[in-house]
């Protein structure tokens, strides 16, 4: 009997896996160039996932509010959550899968405005709903949450699905308070956070059109202000369409130039190390948008 | 009598499946050989081993297909050559992988020890494109429309797959093609030898296909492959890149009696920024060292 020939095998080197980062990952990145770290919170199903893969999606296509893309060190990890929404996926409609709960993982996105000035790592938080339900439940589950610390913008994303439910309006408005309460009160959140509220998948309050849900949003944008507005760094509302399914109008990624351009043009963090440029916004109409609508809100 | 040292320039050629390596190895080593074209670039002698380089070249010469690389090639293929500006004598080498092999270093994120090497003391690099065969990030929103105009409405009764069917699962080789592209330079990159700005040409192969559209090859990958054109736009200071479009082959097999009219050399097609013979296949090469 003689043996079967042997193909040798060539030496391998591992190369980065692109995996969503964990802590260390984060830590390292973070050690290698100023990183701006944008949280990403709410229930499950608010639409935390779609918010992150759609702004990845518009960036497919061209650039988005003027910045191109510039790199990532999670590239399969976007891939893979883009997937169900992709034709290869071969389903008729787009889904997203869920963020299974668990430790905290980050996605990270490098992107360069128009004149190439610099480079801007972003981190985005990659956490289930699961968790921020337990931290708004307990101040003590929310001091696990250590990312908290660091966030330069916090998002709170308010599910408009929901929200059009007169019976249930009250209730996710309030746990979406108390999620921002719990994460105050527990020390977890800077003072100088940047905090935006999100009333996501904002096709459904436009396609259920009427007087009744806008008198409804003017009121809880007001709650929102007085109850919050003097404990963080600077309060702001955004009306955005991920994935707009709902009505016609409205195009995918709905609102999520703004608020790139928004996240790029402040960091808290940076601000305090003097590593932003001066803050000059530049004449392009997303930025001048950006400035009309978050600065100065609840100041 | 002293001997003359010719320099080592290691030129990689990276690319997907089918995206026109071995093409270009081959129409070159012809081209070198011959006097059909006013190329500055000319063998100065055979030396070594020149067995592949020979078959793969009288494969392009007579209209055939190149051999398909394997995919655990990891032959390294060199030509002395003439600089005939410089008067200098040049020894190429290239590796010659398979495009496969650059699918496994997206999916399984890994790659040989021989290429690594061959990186680390690398003068430039060329990234082929192909614009026949390449994956695009479509989305089932942007999809469904047309299914809808084609179907006359059908798709909506009869969805392919409905939400609680079992998911085909991902499959990072259907990956779009520029995400793979952006991953293999940033492999480069991240390598802890990586000494910016790494020079890189970026061919796009069988243009003599995208060249009908009337489109230059930097509009034409903005327009196919936009999130990789901003990350080489992002990058500048990183990889230093011009972009060609190039057709080694002269046009489609299947109608070769149009280019059997030509002479071998006049088949190749050379357009880009700095061309000054639309024929000269090593006008890239002459970039990458200049």
């Amino acid at each position: 009997m003689s043996a079967a020939p042997v193909t040798p095998v060539p030496d391998l080197i591992d190369l980065p896996t692109g995996k969503e980062l964990d802590e260390s990952g984060a830590l390292k990145l973070e050690i290698a160039r100023p990183v701006r770290l944008v949280v990403v919170a709410g229930p499950v199903g608010c639409g935390k996932t779609t918010l992150l893969t759609s702004l990845y999606e518009l960036f497919q296509w061209g650039q988005v509010s003027g910045y191109s893309f510039a790199g990532s060190h999670t590239l399969p990890a976007f891939e893979r959550r883009c997937y169900l929404s992709r034709t290869a996926s071969e389903r008729a409609a787009p889904d997203t899968e869920r963020t299974p709960f668990g430790e905290v993982r980050y996605l990270h996105l490098r992107i360069s405005p128009e004149d190439l000035s610099r480079e801007i790592d972003i981190l985005f938080t990659d956490v289930s709903g699961e968790t921020f339900e337990r931290a708004r439940d307990s101040t003590l589950e929310c001091r696990r949450l250590t990312f908290l610390r660091q966030a330069d913008h916090f998002l709170l994303l308010l599910d408009s699905e929901k929200l059009i439910v007169k019976e249930r309006r009250w209730e996710v408005a309030h746990d979406s308070m108390t999620l921002l309460r719990s994460s105050l009160d527990s020390g977890m959140l800077s003072a100088n956070c940047l905090v935006n509220v999100l009333w996501t998948k904002f096709d459904y309050f436009q396609a259920a059109s009427g007087p009744d849900h806008e008198r409804f949003l003017t009121q809880l944008e007001g709650e929102v202000k007085t109850e919050f507005g003097s404990r963080v760094g600077r309060l702001s509302f955004s009306r955005i369409a991920a994935r707009p399914t709902q009505v016609d109008g409205l195009k995918f990624g709905h609102g999520l130039p703004e608020l790139l351009t928004y996240w790029a043009s402040d960091s808290p963090r940076e601000r305090s190390m003097n590593l932003l440029p001066p803050p000059a916004l530049g004449s392009r109409e997303s930025e001048l948008y950006a400035s009309r609508h978050f600065a100065g809100s609840g100041e | 009598m002293t001997m003359s040292v010719a320099a080592t320039k290691n030129i990689v050629l990276m690319g997907l499946p089918a995206t026109g390596k071995t093409s270009f190895l081959a129409a070159l080593w012809y081209l070198v050989q011959h006097s059909q074209v006013a190329s500055s670039l000319r063998l100065e002698k055979l030396e070594g081993d020149s067995k592949y380089l020979n078959q793969i070249s009288s494969a392009w010469a007579s209209y055939k297909p190149v051999p398909h690389t394997r995919i655990d090639s990891e032959t390294v293929v060199s030509m002395l050559l003439k600089d005939a500006r410089t008067n200098q004598t040049l020894k190429l080498s290239f590796p010659d992988l398979s495009g496969e092999s650059f699918t496994l270093q997206w999916t399984m994120r890994q790659f040989t020890e021989g290429y690594d090497a061959f990186l680390r003391n690398a003068s430039g690099g060329i990234l082929f494109i192909s614009p026949l065969q390449y994956l695009k990030p479509i989305r089932i929103d942007q999809a469904n429309p047309l299914i809808e105009e084609i179907l006359g409405g059908e798709q909506k009764q009869e969805p392919l797959q409905d939400r609680s069917a079992p998911l085909k699962p991902w499959n990072p080789e259907r990956t779009p093609t520029q995400v793979q592209l952006v991953d293999l330079l940033q492999f480069i990159s991240g390598r802890d030898y990586f000494a910016p700005p790494f020079r890189l040409a970026v061919v796009i192969s069988a243009w003599d296909k995208p060249s009908q559209l009337g489109m230059s090859p930097v509009e034409w990958l903005a327009k196919e492959f936009p999130l990789f054109h901003q990350f080489l736009s992002s990058n500048q200071k990183t990889f230093e890149t011009a972009i060609y479009g190039l057709s080694a082959q002269g046009g489609d097999y299947s109608q070769r009696d149009a280019l059997m009219d030509k002479t071998p050399s006049d088949r190749i097609e050379v357009v880009g920024i700095g061309i000054s013979n639309s024929h000269d296949l090593t006008e890239p090469l002459q970039w990458l060292m200049r």
